[in-house]
């Protein structure tokens, strides 16, 4: 009789998921704001002392400013980096200033575009509203070029370029499909793009659902299967910035956050209470606590 | 006789009568109290209004993603781009997604609002960095939409929550959106629209254009009680037009009543209370 073999789970911890990004690399990470940012992998990655990586996003939240905080990055590409309504990164900021970060600015619907020229196979597309403003000095990636059809003035921008990408989901089954709420906005919207961009993507998931729970529904689960390397459960992954549908966004920690960001030495200290010191996910839920937890569950309620 | 009123109704009026019918005007969220003032409450009250008075046509794309919000509902300003009660807003439709249904490079825009740290005489806009390009003193939040609303957009209306020589400078440090040093030949080189760029400023002082020599800055109106010398000092270069100014002017009874029990009956935007005459404090940096 033959044996066949059986399918195999992508199922792992967020500390594998972490350990698959080595030095050097390139990483772009699913989240636009403050919303659904991979926390929980980006606090792994952070516990594993990597370094020297490039980060790449549409925008830049929190994710960044812990990164950067930590000392993990050497470039970022994105069109913004701030905390909303919490204010400017101040530790992106301090390195920018510093010359200890290089970064890459980027038009924002530009960024998105990176994001959806990868989507398409393409290494750069053109833009004609450059000029006049300072990003291709600040920038040297993007290149004043001539189109040869209609000779107008342009410049060619570069497709967004990962060696990993990491998205934050709301469900996904052990395989790597994923679901996405039914009032999709467009923080998904964007991440959809960046699961179809990059040949290697990991996701963590605030749930695992048996693959049955999602064949009730095929149309919500928008990531397939074949796109994915491996997944990881994160419950509150995206604390404390907020998941759509799932829960708001942690102000008190913002606040601490913000804070701590004064200086190194003080968010260090941030870096030190709520990533250095504890041992994972699990961990960190326990240090944060359930109540402030269903707090920030509650308010997402409509 | 005219009612009372306070300064920001009467910018807000002012700013509304700017609008054409049939405008499709995109206001992103801004954060910090001044920049909240200028950059959304007055802008959207603006809309509103516009909208029940000369401009039944226009649309407001509110956060770049509420169509048509029917703001009158509004118990408590969003504070976040996709905050629950905004979320929960009624409105005609929101857009998803991305690419969405928002033609942003085909010009389906016609009027954006930004605000910046600097402005220069050719309303360059500058979000991203005060110092050296290469290694900035202050490193702010980035270029953001900025670059496409100064060519994309149709009118790009300038919000400034501070009007001095720190902010109103000869030239910005960087240019995250584009002036009229951009001219309109070069535009139209670039298959762009010859006529967008920065159209208007609000700031605490009045209501600026682009009709000086070169498409420079020009006074349309000074608010009730500021001098064109006081504007002199607080601008890093000159306006034109300043000593022909008229005042700001008055809103009539009918905009103040649309304002206060149609666009805005429960105050959320705050426009009732605000006193912007006197230059608003710089945001935390």
């Amino acid at each position: 009789m033959t044996v066949h073999p059986t399918r195999q789970s992508k199922l792992t911890t967020v500390t594998d998921l972490a350990s698959r990004v080595s030095d050097g690399m390139t990483l772009a990470v699913g989240g636009f704001g403050v919303y659904g940012r991979p926390m929980a992998f980006v606090r792994e990655l952070i516990r594993l002392e990597r370094k020297d990586l490039t980060v790449v996003t549409t925008t830049s939240g929190q994710e960044t400013e812990l990164l950067v905080g930590a000392g993990l990055v050497r470039r970022l590409e994105t069109a913004y980096a701030g905390l909303e309504k919490w204010g400017l990164a101040r530790r992106v900021r301090a390195a920018v200033e510093a010359g200890e970060i290089e970064i890459a600015d980027y038009d924002e619907v530009m960024s998105f575009d990176r994001f959806r020229a990868a989507q398409d196979g393409l290494t750069s597309f053109s833009a004609n509203y450059m000029h006049g403003s300072s990003l291709p000095e600040q920038n040297p990636d993007m290149k004043p070029t001539t189109n040869p059809l209609t000779g107008a003035p342009e410049h060619a921008i570069p497709a967004a370029s990962a060696d990993i990408a990491i998205v934050h989901v709301p469900a996904a089954d052990r395989f790597g499909n994923a679901a996405m709420p039914a009032d999709q906005m467009m923080p998904q919207g964007l991440d959809l793009t960046t699961v179809r961009a990059f040949d290697r993507v990991l996701l963590t998931a605030e749930n695992i659902v048996d693959t049955n729970a999602l064949t009730r529904f095929p149309q919500r689960v928008q990531i397939p299967c074949f796109l994915i390397e491996a997944v990881a459960h994160a419950p509150w992954g995206a604390h404390p910035g907020a998941m759509l549908g799932s829960y708001d966004a942690d102000g008190e920690h913002f606040d601490e956050l913000v804070e701590a960001g004064a200086s190194a030495e003080t968010f260090d200290k941030y870096l030190g209470k709520y990533v250095r010191e504890v041992s994972d996910n699990d961990a960190y839920l326990d240090l944060v606590g359930i109540n402030t937890l269903l707090k920030i569950q509650r308010r997402s309620f409509k | 006789m005219t009612s009372e009123f306070s300064i920001g109704e009467q910018v807000t009026v002012a700013l509304s009568r700017q609008f054409r019918d049939g405008d499709t005007c995109f206001t992103g969220l801004t954060t910090g109290p001044g920049a909240v003032l200028f950059g959304t409450c007055i802008p959207l009250a603006a809309m509103a209004l516009a909208q029940q008075t000369h401009a039944p046509n226009l649309t407001i794309l509110f956060a770049g993603w509420s169509v048509n919000p029917q703001l009158s509902r509004l118990t408590r300003l969003p504070d976040l781009e996709f905050a629950n009660e905004f979320m929960s807003m009624p409105a005609e439709a929101h857009i998803t997604g991305y690419p969405n249904s928002i033609g942003y490079k085909r010009g389906d825009v016609t009027v954006g609002f930004s605000v910046g740290a600097q402005v220069d005489r050719y309303g360059s806009l500058n979000s991203t960095l005060i110092g050296d390009i290469a290694l900035p003193k202050v490193r702010l939040v980035g270029p953001i939409l900025q670059p496409l609303h100064f060519t994309h957009f149709g009118r790009e209306f300038v919000m400034m929550p501070r009007h001095d020589s720190l902010t109103f400078v000869e030239s910005v440090d960087y240019r995250s959106g584009a002036g009229h040093q951009l001219t309109r030949e070069e535009r139209a080189a670039a298959g762009l629209n010859p006529d967008a760029g920065p159209a208007l400023v609000v700031t605490p002082l009045g209501l600026f254009a682009f009709d000086g020599p070169g498409r420079s800055m020009s006074a349309l109106s000074l608010n009730p009680g500021v001098t064109p010398d006081q504007v002199r000092e607080n601008t890093g270069f000159e306006v034109a037009g300043l000593d022909e100014a008229p005042t700001t002017a008055e809103p009539t009874e009918e905009e103040l009543r649309i304002l206060r029990t149609s666009v805005d009956p429960n105050n959320v935007l705050g426009l009732r209370d605000v006193d912007i005459s006197a230059v608003a404090p710089r945001e935390k940096a």
